[in-house]
């Protein structure tokens, strides 16, 4: 084993830039490859930990197929059903600024001074924010300065970029929300099992309502990440049917030297499975150092260089939006199925051809026929 | 053996750039705050991922208004390249219109 191992490198060698040259593109599709699942993964990750911290259940009223003002005393009858802990009705809407170019998402929050304002690190970036600072929001009807109280950490940036928290009341001024009204309302059940009867009960009370239930909510990210994320891999397979095409085409299309020499070879007395076994080590050493060097450019391009290959895919014409600092999730078993639909066929498409050089007359190769 | 000088060279190479990964990965993963964004979640009640905020429909796909006419095909690139990442919410668009034949 040792000497095919010694031949197969040497053959390697000999062979060293075309066998680099795929390694190349097999790392370069792997990179490709290996960006989209792990931004889809870690992307995963950090909404099933928000989710989490979700309410159980929102309730939004729809008028004319549009999301509309929500009654608060609505709120009331949700209290004292089975398994309801709290119900929040919530004030918050989007607001065109002008300076980001962009809407920002304004909260209230219950429970709050007037006068401060919590900013969200994208917007605090962006306007060069320090906590005590003073910031003045106006809107068509009403103006207001306040004072930056706390700036949220860039680390909740990619649920918090965009937004301002404010209290409930300075909420309604700058959203225009009449008193009384809300945008939704937020429940929470406990056990988590009677969100279900819950959710029918409301049902049955208040027909109209739309309910988003934290399980709905996690599922359709869940598809929504399985599916993009599949979808990059079609992109990427005709990539890969390329790669493997030209892969086809090197191990297949063997030179008058490298006929000679496997005849040689077999004249001293190697065997068919010998050689066929240099040549699937030799092939299996390309495949291995191209997907491990893919991998590793991909982890570079995602988690150091955040993903700017991507990133323009994934926000769009947005001005303001969240840099994707991401923190890696992917397991092992991802990275082993990785590897296994990139390094399977590249090694199996190389066996046949393996097989034929293998099975050469010695006889007729050396003579070059 | 200088051949297996070579691939235990580049063997080894992989081997510490993986393990810096590793390492790098474990740091990366502790670096980031989750509390953060359960903090934040648990004070407005708001899960979805601020990737983009120019369209409703991707800054809070669960809560987009199901019956506007962007709704139709906003996961399309041609409108909102953003729509690569996200899309739309059939999952949680409700019935709101009952149909019934009658013959």
């Amino acid at each position: 084993m040792r000497a095919l191992l010694h031949y197969a490198l040497g053959s390697a060698s000999r062979r060293g830039p075309k066998n680099l040259a795929i390694a190349l593109g097999l790392a370069f599709t792997v990179a490709l490859i290996g960006s989209g699942i792990f931004i889809t993964e870690s992307l995963r990750a950090v909404h099933q930990r928000a989710i989490q911290e979700a309410p159980s259940l929102l309730l939004e009223r729809l008028e004319g197929g549009r999301p509309a003002l929500i009654p608060v005393d609505a709120a009331i009858p949700f209290r004292a059903m089975l398994g309801v802990r709290d119900v929040k009705p919530r004030v918050w809407g989007y607001t065109f600024l002008g300076a980001a170019e962009g809407n920002i998402v304004v909260f209230g929050e219950a429970n709050r001074d007037a006068e401060h304002v919590t900013v969200g690190p994208g917007l605090a970036r962006l306007l060069g924010l320090r906590i005590g600072d003073r910031l003045a929001l106006s809107t068509a009807s009403y103006a207001h300065v306040y004072r930056v109280d706390q700036l949220l950490p860039a680390s909740a940036a990619l649920v918090a970029h965009d937004a301002v928290i404010v209290s409930e009341d300075e909420a309604r001024l700058l959203l225009n929300i009449p008193a009384g009204m809300a945008t939704d309302i937020a429940i929470d059940v406990f056990p988590p099992e009677e969100i279900g009867a819950v959710s029918a009960q409301i049902s049955e009370l208040e027909p109209t309502l739309r309910i988003v239930d934290q399980e709905s909510m996690s599922r359709l990210y869940t598809l929504t990440f399985d599916a993009r994320g599949g979808m990059l891999l079609l992109l990427y397979l005709p990539c890969l049917a390329a790669l493997l095409l030209l892969a086809w085409d090197r191990f297949s299309g063997l030179s008058t030297e490298e006929r000679r020499e496997i005849g040689v070879l077999k004249a001293v007395g190697w065997s068919t499975e010998n050689v066929l076994a240099v040549r699937m080590i030799e092939s299996l050493l390309v495949a291995l150092f191209g997907t491990a060097f893919g991998l590793l450019a991909a982890y570079v391009h995602v988690f150091v260089f955040e993903a700017p290959l991507f990133s323009r895919l994934l926000f769009g014409w947005s001005t303001l939006h969240a840099p994707l600092t991401l923190a890696p999730s992917t397991d092992i078993a991802t990275l082993l199925a990785l590897i296994a639909i990139v390094v399977v066929p590249f090694v199996s498409i190389s066996a046949i051809p393996a097989w034929r050089a293998a099975t050469i007359d010695p006889d007729r190769a050396m003579r070059g026929d | 053996m200088s051949r297996f000088r070579v691939l235990a060279t580049l063997s080894l190479a992989l081997g510490l750039a993986t393990l810096g990964v590793f390492i790098d990965a474990n740091r990366r993963r502790g670096a980031i705050d989750s509390q953060a964004i359960g903090s934040f979640v648990r004070r407005t009640g708001s899960a979805d991922l601020a990737l983009s905020s120019t369209s409703r429909w991707l800054r809070h796909p669960s809560l987009a208004e199901p019956g506007a006419a962007c709704q139709d095909g906003p996961p399309c690139i041609d409108t909102e390249p953003a729509g690569m990442a996200i899309d739309e919410a059939r999952e949680l668009l409700p019935s709101t219109l009952s149909i019934r034949v009658m013959r």
